[in-house]
């Protein structure tokens, strides 16, 4: 991977020519059932989410096999989805229903449906390039709390972000850019790969160098903990525990980080918070605190995209002792790229990797503390 | 090196040929070697690149294996949704002192 000359070469490699296998959440339930289609760019075409009469929220292709209209700019007309170029009428299986002007229905008049699953109050469709439904073992878990009243409502955010998302994906074994990009203090950083389950086990403090609103740091060396348990249950759907200060009481938080591919080189990044009300809180009071942690995220999400659709994809990166098991991370996701037949036992047979923080916490709380003294120098002689 | 257990995933060692943007074997030199667990007789292969720094490398017959997984399964939890096995971590912890797992930096 070194020239002649002991120069280290980047090999960009490309981004996979298919879409990978596995549930892909498209947000929020309860806004598609407005009595409207709605369009959603992904997988490399458009598709069309509308309410049967029932209520059940459907996904098909969005392109009429007609004439090519667009679906999702049409209306829903009882169980179907009818075209607004010449009325055609589609499904929720996929079979045209009607053709109003017509005698018949010509039999090969068939669109792709797509298999739904609505958890946490969320949609979901099953991409599957084979055309297999899903194994029942890689269904989306429940959230408890997505169901409890003693818990605020989702808060729900989304970036377009231009870029394959192996990047995102990469950030389950990323210990040090949580330093750099999400202004955390990582102390303990463990992975685990099993299956079809990447997790991510995070400890934090707070930086006392940074605060997030910009305002002028204090100094202050109180250490407001976090501890995050995170799994990916497929390729694109991460839970996130969260345990954190807040104020001096500890909240109890899940945040969701999702994404579903537009193209090779676009996807769309998506999170949603909930966090389980504190005694005495409202209930919109409990919605405000959960929207102040969305903020949060996001402000480091919009880091992480600035890095993202700037950097080159790199197929191999140049690892230090002290970086996390960005291989291993990659070769467990390259499973759903692949025929299910075709994964190996090994690739996802579990794999455990602890990172020493030790050196990365000598050095961050020296820098913590530099950036400490300088700012109070500034403010001392301003 | 030591004579540990090679399997597959390790045995990719160049950086060519590796079809269609197939993910590459980590570059960093792990010397894994067998664990066997003092509790169950679970074997993994286990690297060490300090002290503190710990991979390991299950096979779907060790997660069998390991008894506390199981006791854990037979109440309803996940295997990749538990952090670790205690008496695992322990074994490979006596491994380490006892100079049979070495800590060996990339």
């Amino acid at each position: 991977m070194n020239d002649r000359n002991g120069v280290r070469s980047i090999d960009v490699g490309a981004p996979p020519a298919r879409f990978a296998r596995g549930w892909h959440c498209l947000g929020l339930a309860a806004p598609f059932r407005d009595g409207s289609p709605h369009a959603v760019e992904a997988f490399g075409t458009k598709l069309v989410v509308f309410a049967d009469e029932s209520g059940v929220l459907r996904v098909l292709d969005g392109y009429c096999r007609h004439m090519g209209g667009d679906l999702s700019r049409g209306t829903i007309k009882g169980n179907a989805i009818a075209c607004p170029f010449h009325d055609w009428r589609w499904g929720p299986d996929g079979k045209c229903v009607k053709i109003p002007y017509s005698r018949r229905v010509p039999p090969t008049a068939r669109t792709r449906a797509w298999l739904t699953l609505e958890q946490n109050q969320q949609l979901f469709v099953w991409n599957d390039p084979q055309g297999n439904p899903p194994a029942p073992e890689v269904t989306i878990p429940r959230i408890e709390g997505a169901y409890s009243d003693e818990w605020s409502n989702w808060t729900w955010d989304s970036l377009s972000v231009d870029a394959n998302c192996r990047e995102v994906v990469d950030n389950v074994v990323d210990m040090a850019h949580f330093f750099y990009i999400h202004f955390a203090f990582p102390t303990y950083f463990r992975n685990v790969f099993e299956r079809h389950i990447a997790s991510q086990y995070l400890k934090t403090r707070s930086r006392p160098d940074y605060e997030p609103d910009a305002r002028p740091a204090t100094g202050s060396t109180t250490e407001i903990g976090l501890v995050s348990e995170a799994a990916y249950y497929g390729p694109s759907y991460m839970i996130d525990y969260l345990n954190y200060d807040y104020h001096g009481v500890p909240m109890d938080a899940v945040l969701i980080n999702c994404h579903y591919p537009v193209t090779p080189e676009r996807f769309i990044l998506q999170w949603g918070v909930i966090v389980k009300k504190l005694p005495g809180l409202s209930p919109e009071q409990a919605d405000k605190v959960a929207a102040k942690f969305a903020k949060f995220v996001g402000l480091g999400f919009q880091q992480d995209v600035d890095i993202w659709t700037h950097k080159t994809r790199i197929d191999n990166p140049l690892l230090c002792a002290d970086d996390g098991p960005v291989y291993q991370l990659r070769r467990w996701y390259e499973q759903f790229y692949l025929d299910v037949e075709a994964v190996p036992a090994d690739m996802v047979a579990r794999h455990e990797f602890e990172i020493d923080t030790s050196r990365a916490v000598e050095a961050w709380e020296a820098e913590v503390a530099a950036n400490i003294a300088a700012r109070q120098a500034g403010v001392s002689t301003a | 090196m030591t004579n540990a257990v090679q399997p597959d995933w390790r045995a990719q060692s160049d950086w060519q040929a590796q079809p269609d943007g197939a993910a590459r074997p980590d570059e960093r030199q792990s010397r894994y070697v067998p664990v066997r667990c003092r509790e169950c007789g679970a074997t993994v292969l286990a690297a060490k690149f300090s002290v503190q720094h710990t991979s390991v490398q299950w096979d779907a017959a060790a997660v069998d294996q390991c008894a506390e997984f199981a006791a854990r399964r037979a109440i309803g939890e996940q295997s990749p949704l538990i952090e670790r096995c205690g008496a695992m971590r322990a074994s490979i912890e006596t491994a380490a002192l006892e100079g049979q797992l070495p800590v060996s930096p990339p």
